[in-house]
């Protein structure tokens, strides 16, 4: 009898002991982690691929320095015909990776600063410091993405009326973003910038990673679309005392089918296209309108294309590869500082800045500086370079977008494809990509308008 | 064999004179399977002596017996009169019809007898088992399983294995499978690794009563799969079994995605003129292309064009891939069992092996087992159990598959050639044009052609996965009635894949050319490439467990059990590949830049690529609390009651902490024990009804933001993922299930069956929303939320039509199973979804429809003009399908019905004459539609997907009188093809009546003289036969998309006792 007594007291035992909490608390899949720790979120914004790669392309599509021929323009989907063409048609359910993947960026940045808040007893630490910094800068470079894209062009007349970007400041999948004006998506923009400054490094271990220089140089670029040229003149001075090494384009070689190293000593900040050369490269033609504009000694001409290929093809991607490259680089903020200069009235500054950038870019001898002009012309001229430098940069859709707001400077494209002529021109401002409907259907909002 | 038994067929051999005069030996047998029948009383008259017969179902009488009265349980008695026979006896024993209700059930925790369980079970016995003779144990459940289906939709068109579902649908996307569980604990490793040789009986849980005591996992019902054991004073017995099974070699005929050589050349002319094909040095051109390009740039005349691509127009690329790719498959089986006891020694002992090359070739697979089982009772109180079962199973692939012919970015050219008029193996164009790699040589690359034929056997995929699996178990009887139990299981599973690219394969030498340097330089190492996988599982169960059984006064029963679980499975794995790897040697190379970006041929840079590398380390761990009781009164009344608290790491930490218990409950009521009853053609009959609670884990979900880890191919450095953005609320899925039955026994018995009534309410069932992508969460996020209602009716009948000599049994099935989503918050109602509905690819279920869908959009006919389909927009008729597409919504569509069948079963008749036995099964499914594939002009164009509706399609004015076909376009739109392989033109009604199998088999007669105890020789047949089918498409309803037809296979086989 005692026996059976101990046996069955073993076994309440055993029945007891078993309902350990803790056993249950091991993660399933070791892979997997919270992010809770620094490293975590080091980890998450050092994700390349979703913060500096798959930038938006169609800005590319949409201007003017390449066309898609008569007979490919049909295989290939709504939304890049009617990018391409500038019409009115709907793309209708097509997944748009422009919208998709910056709002995904901007998911990243949310959740870091969300875990950066939890471990806020470690913010005076210089990591801290350089991972918030970093997340906020990654924020602004998503939103200012999709600004170039999916809403008017920044017009001080009407942006506390335009419609904005919708984002999400909060990484909670439950909150529904709403348009807001373009003024209040600029705004976010800057105040991310200025709150990173601080908090970030002068120079980044590696250029896909934020640093003072990069905030300064998306800063100046960010005034310039609001023309407020005082303001990015300070930010590009700023950056350019971190940043200011040129290539002397007479050390590389023309013959390389990529003459550009990733990483090279121009890149401020590397960010790079969604890679469509798989897509374009057997339908793209590059635009003779472009590459004819150069003058024989101009250098750029030969690293920037392969004339060899039938149709013409782009291989100055400074991130040396087949992604081109939208980041920021130190010719840009030079080609900035250039301009700022002019539109302030500093005409000669304005030229001296230039031609110190061509040098570099010219036969070494063979450069004919600029001389003294008036400014209408030499933001003309100014322009031009910032077409022959940043081509396929993700930036010349963005200077025809703010030019349509210049009659002095704006722009007319043309297009003829299977003998019809599309024409883009100022008046005719469809200068905005139309939100996906997918978005729309999912979180109700104000489409945009193209006529 | 038994020694004392030898001794005494020796002994009888050789003084049969003598013995005669005084004993008259005898044997007696089942009359149906011929199995000796051990036990079976036989009284002698008229002295009354009572002996029983042995083993071997051998009695010995004296001479001077009267007559006989032969008697057991479950059989007929027989009396035999003089003048008995003078040399021996054999007595054939029929069984009575009742008998075959005696079945114990065994839910993995307990076992019942069938008339004191409230719950729907299903049991398959060892012989319903054994009718075909396939290598995996569950695809012998098809057909013969009541409520049992397999969802083949999808077959052919990807690698998704066939669904099982039993009683309809109770998840959306969990998996619909069953729990499996072999000799009391849920089976974590492949299926395959169980010998249905070693299996005894199978029983199917079903509803709530049944499987609630399996909890969180149960939703989907329980398959238990209970294994051999011996028998407790047993002699020992011998099975050998042995089978072959020739597998027919797959019709590649009966697709009808394909276009004549004829026609597709005419099709490519087309393209050509249009100027479609992309013409540069290197990107590939078909063999008719590049015809016309010669033809072109004046290379040939175009008499020589044309005589070239007639010959083209001649061939069949299915005759070389018939001959050369697939071949009948064999596949053979040997299985050895010993089993029997003593008085405290059970034991069970077995071995297999099976062999089966199958119908790709090259492609061989095999298995080994070896099965032990003992239980020792040393005293009275305490049984002690041990198993151990070891398989290996082994897969070695050297096939090719042929979608390497396919050209790249495009398709299997109808006219491709692979051998030369003198069978010599010719190279055809894959990655490049054939002039492009055809120097490859002269420029310092290694050969740069693909000849598919010389692919076989230099390029292999071996996989080995072993399992071991102990199992051990004390049961001590504390108290009369009262039994504890402690019940262990470990389970070690151990994969390994290797998988070797040869250096002389394509594969590689394509890698390397590529890669090779304008200067020579190879950056992609020659050699093999080498894949290396291992996978380790290991899982340790335990259980304790009471138990206790009490019968009073013969008019309470009560049994109850309560115990406690745990479990936890780790799996682990790692995989590495090995460049410029040297098989005979074991080398590799390791040596490379992954930073800089290298020129590859024939255009553009790349990296160097990085041979991959995987870690997994995953753990489940699961607590559980379960009890169960039952008590019945005088045989006729009982009730049941079961209860299980599940905790896990899989959950929600809000669900881990509280841990909802899971329920059942349940009554039954013998009708026809009560003295009242008085139906005499009605013996049997007895209600129940049963109601609980069950669950469903989906293992994908996770309660936290997680991210993972992976390398940053950019800097270097690590980067991590967001995997999902977290879910604290995630719990299992609930269906709650209402079982009510009622199983009768008509004319002594003769007609036995059961109807059953269910309602399957699923709650919280995991359902993917679509989020804004402006959240940033670009996949679908997976909460539960959806509800879903399943209800049926299973009806199951065995009717014995003639009995005695000539015995005629019929088992009929027929089963409703109907789901219906009725809650999921948001409608799908953009036009994206509204399509996916219509092309029966539907992610997302409809409010108030079944799971999965037939939906069309609606037809207005073509263009007598020009063969363009119409569409409606605005109430107008119009081409414009782009438009018309983007406006879609789910209301333009008509609904036709369900895409998996509600109504399936199966009609079994088993006849058995003198030891034949007869069977086949036709099986049946009604009330589904399929969508039947078509020609799609984008697909054509792009990926040349072909279908052989293009010959029919419209071509000019007045066609449109007989084909509804569009015509090909000038541009291809995916939008125009859908208008019409998305109408309710292209459905089908999917009914069908098929014969599944016909087995047959001979037992032959056991006498006292043969060397074997019994001995049974049998066919098997699966037959790709349809008695009817609704659809005229030719087509297989269940399997619609898949490109080849079901193999009929052919089985003969041996099967010997000792």
């Amino acid at each position: 009898m005692r026996l059976r007594f101990y046996i069955i007291l073993g076994l309440a035992a055993i029945l007891a002991s078993s309902c350990h909490k803790d056993w249950l608390d091991i993660k399933r899949d070791k892979r997997q982690v919270v992010p809770a720790t620094l490293k975590d979120i080091e980890a998450l914004l050092g994700n390349s691929q979703v913060m500096t790669e798959r930038m938006p392309y169609l800005g590319e599509l949409a201007s003017g320095d390449f066309y898609l021929d008569d007979i490919r323009i049909q295989i290939l989907d709504d939304l890049i015909r009617s990018t391409h063409l500038w019409t009115n048609e709907s793309y209708g359910n097509l997944r748009v990776l422009d919208w998709n993947n910056r709002h995904e960026q901007i998911f990243y940045a949310n959740t870091a600063l969300a875990a950066l808040d939890r471990l806020s007893e470690q913010s005076s630490t210089e990591l801290w410091q350089h991972l918030h910094g970093s997340a906020l800068f990654y924020r602004a470079w998503g939103v200012y993405q999709l600004a170039q894209l999916f809403c008017k062009p920044y017009d001080p007349l009407s942006a506390h009326a335009d419609p904005g970007i919708p984002f999400l400041l909060e990484a909670d999948v439950n909150l529904r973003a709403q348009r807001g004006t373009v003024q209040q998506t600029y705004d976010r923009i800057l105040s991310d910038l200025r709150e990173s400054i601080p908090a970030l490094p002068d120079k980044a271990s590696i250029p896909t990673k934020p640093s003072k220089a990069a905030a300064y140089g998306l800063l100046a670029r960010t005034y310039l679309l609001m023309a407020n040229y005082q303001e990015a003149l300070l930010s590009l001075n700023k950056a350019l005392a971190i940043q200011h090494e040129l290539i002397d384009y007479n050390t590389l070689d023309t013959l390389s089918i990529s003459p550009f190293e990733r990483f090279n000593k121009e890149v401020v900040f590397r960010s790079t296209m969604t890679e469509t050369s798989s897509l374009m490269q057997p339908y793209f033609h590059l635009h003779a309108d472009l590459f004819q504009i150069y003058s024989v000694h101009d250098l750029r001409n030969k690293l920037y294309f392969d004339l060899d290929v039938p149709q013409g093809w782009f291989k100055g991607s400074y991130d040396g590869g087949a992604a081109f490259f939208c980041g920021i680089a130190t010719d840009e903020l030079y080609l900035m500082k250039a301009e700022c200069l002019a539109r302030n009235g500093q005409i000669d500054e304005s030229i001296s800045t230039l031609n110190y950038l061509l040098r570099h870019r010219y036969k070494s001898g063979y450069h004919s500086p600029y001389d003294s002009m008036p400014l209408s012309d030499l933001v003309n001229s100014i322009i031009d370079e910032r077409r022959k430098s940043l081509c396929f940069r993700g930036l010349r859709w963005t200077d025809l977008r703010r030019l349509s707001l210049e009659p002095a400077h704006s722009i007319t494209l043309l297009r003829e494809i299977n003998g019809q002529t599309f024409e883009l021109s100022p008046q005719f401002p469809n200068y905005v990509i139309y939100i996906p409907d997918v978005e729309i259907q999912l979180n109700p909002m104000e489409q945009n308008i193209r006529y | 064999m038994d020694r004392n038994a030898t001794l005494i067929f020796l002994l009888w051999i050789f003084s049969n004179p003598v013995i005669s005069q005084t004993i008259l030996p005898g044997i007696v047998f089942d009359a149906d399977n011929r199995e000796p029948l051990a036990g079976v009383s036989i009284q002698i008259l008229p002295s009354g002596l009572t002996l029983v017969s042995d083993g071997k179902g051998k009695f010995n009488i004296p001479v001077a017996t009267d007559s006989l009265v032969v008697s057991s349980v479950g059989y007929l008695s027989q009396r035999l009169g003089a003048p008995l026979p003078t040399d021996r006896l054999s007595i054939a024993l029929q069984k009575t019809t009742t008998s075959l209700d005696e079945v114990v059930v065994s839910t993995g925790y307990y076992e019942v007898p069938r008339e004191r369980a409230t719950g729907s079970f299903t049991h398959i016995d060892n012989e319903l088992l054994n009718r075909g003779p396939s290598t995996d144990i569950l695809s012998r459940l098809d057909g013969i399983t009541s409520g049992f289906q397999v969802d083949r939709r999808l077959e052919g068109t990807s690698n998704i294995i066939p669904q099982m579902r039993l009683r309809g649908l109770s998840t959306l996307h969990s998996g619909t499978d069953p729990l499996i569980v072999v000799d009391n604990f849920p089976y974590e490793g492949d299926i395959n690794n169980i010998n249905p040789n070693d299996v005894e009986s199978i029983t199917v849980l079903k509803d709530a009563a049944a499987a609630s005591i399996w909890g969180a996992r149960a939703g989907n019902g329980v398959i238990v799969i209970t294994t051999k054991k011996g028998s407790l004073n047993q002699p020992i017995r011998i099975v050998i079994n042995s089978n072959v099974t020739a597998v027919e070699q797959p019709d590649l005929y009966y697709s009808p995605n394909h276009i004549p050589s004829a026609d597709f050349i005419a099709l490519e002319r087309i393209w050509f003129d249009r100027g479609l094909p992309v013409e540069n040095a290197w990107t590939p051109l078909s063999p008719a292309t590049e015809i016309f390009i010669q033809e072109r740039d004046g290379l040939i005349s175009s008499e020589d064009a044309e005589r070239q691509l007639t010959l083209l127009a001649g061939r069949d690329i299915r005759r070389d891939i018939d001959r050369y790719y697939y071949r009948t498959g064999i596949n053979q089986q040997y299985a050895l069992n010993l089993n029997g006891g003593t008085q405290n020694l059970l034991y069970y002992l077995s071995g297999g092996y099976d062999l089966n090359a199958g119908t790709s070739v090259g492609l061989q697979t095999g298995r080994i087992s070896i099965n032990s089982n003992t239980t020792y009772k040393p005293v009275d109180k305490l049984s002690i159990n041990f198993g151990m079962a070891y398989t290996e199973n082994y897969s070695d692939n050297r096939s090719v598959n042929t979608s390497g012919l396919r050209m790249a970015n495009r398709g299997i050219a109808p006219y491709l050639q692979l051998v030369d008029e003198h069978g010599g193996a010719l190279p055809i164009t894959r990655d490049y044009r054939l002039s492009y790699v055809a120097n490859a040589e002269e420029q310092g690359l290694l050969n740069w052609d693909y000849v598919p034929l010389e692919e076989f056997r230099r390029s292999y995929n071996r996989n080995t996965t072993s399992e071991l699996r102990a199992d051990g178990g004390v049961t001590y009887s504390v108290l009369k009635g009262l039994d504890m139990a402690v019940k262990y299981q470990y389970q070690h599973i151990k994969g390994a894949r290797k998988g070797l690219q040869g250096a002389d394969s394509y594969y590689v030498r394509n890698l390397v050319n590529r890669y090779t340097q304008p200067d020579g330089t190879r950056v992609f190492p020659e050699g093999g490439i080498l894949a290396l996988e291992h996978n380790n599982q290991v899982a340790h169960s335990g259980r304790t467990q009471l138990d206790y059984n009490g019968e009073w006064n013969d008019q309470h029963q009560v049994s109850a059990l309560a115990g406690a679980e745990w479990r936890q499975v780790q799996q682990q794995g790692n995989g590495s590949t090995l460049f410029g790897y040297d098989d005979d040697v074991l080398t590799y190379y390791e040596q490379y830049d992954f930073l800089e970006r290298y020129p590859i041929r024939p255009q553009g840079t790349a990296l160097m690529q990085r041979p991959s590398t995987s870690l997994s380390d995953l753990t489940d761990r699961f607590v559980s609390y379960f009890a169960n009781a039952a008590y019945t009164i005088h045989q006729t009344y009982t009730v049941s009651g079961s209860a299980r608290w599940d905790a896990s790491n899989l959950f929600g930490v809000k669900t881990n902490q509280q841990g909802v218990p899971l329920w059942s409950m349940g009554g039954s009521w013998t009708i026809s024990n009560e003295s009242s009853f008085r139906i005499s053609w009605l013996p049997y009959l007895r209600l129940r009804a049963t109601y609980g609670h069950n669950g469903n884990i989906n293992k994908s979900v996770t309660a936290f933001t997680t991210a993972r880890y992976l390398l940053d191919p950019a800097t270097g450095g690590q980067r991590a993922s967001i995997q999902s953005p977290g879910n604290p609320q995630l719990s299992w899925e609930k269906v709650k299930t209402a079982n009510v039955g009622v199983d009768f026994g008509v004319i002594g018995n003769r007609i036995r069956g059961s109807l059953e009534y269910y309602s399957k309410n699923g709650t919280d069932i995991l359902a993917d929303i679509e989020l804004p992508p402006s959240t940033g969460y670009l996949s679908n996020y997976r909460i539960n939320y959806a509800n879903i209602i399943t209800k049926g009716v299973d009806i199951e009948l065995k009717t014995i039509n003639t009995e005695g000599n000539f015995r005629w049994e019929t088992t009929l099935l027929a089963n409703y199973a109907s789901d219906r989503v009725t809650h999921f918050s948001r409608d799908p109602n953009t036009a994206a979804s509204a399509l996916s509905f219509a092309s029966g690819n539907n992610s997302t279920p409809v409010v108030g429809r079944p799971r999965y869908v037939v939906m069309s959009l609606p037809w207005y006919g073509l263009d007598p003009e020009t063969g363009d389909p119409w569409v409606m927009e605005n109430g107008a008729l119009t081409k414009n399908y782009a438009a018309f597409q983007r406006n879609l919504t789910i209301d333009s569509l008509t609904y036709h019905g369900p895409a998996v069948a509600p109504w399936f079963g199966s009609v079994r008749n088993h006849f058995v004459w003198r030891g034949f036995t007869l069977g086949f099964n036709l099986t049946w499914k009604a009330g589904f539609y399929f969508r039947r594939p078509t020609i799609m002009y984008f697909d054509l164009q792009n990926s040349w997907d072909m279908h052989v509706d293009y010959l029919e399609r419209w071509q000019q004015p007045g066609d449109e009188q007989s084909t509804q076909i569009p015509s090909y376009p000038l541009t291809a739109n995916s939008a125009r093809d859908n208008a019409y392989a998305f109408s309710h033109l292209l459905l089908e009604r999917g009914a069908f009546l098929r014969l599944q199998d016909i087995n047959f088999s001979y037992n032959v007669k056991p006498g006292p003289r043969m060397p074997f105890r019994s001995l049974r020789v049998y066919g098997y047949c699966r037959t790709p036969f349809f008695l009817w089918r609704a659809t005229r498409s030719g087509l297989d309803p269940e399997r619609p998309w898949s490109a080849l037809p079901v193999a009929g296979s052919f089985s003969f086989g041996v099967s010997m006792g000792f």
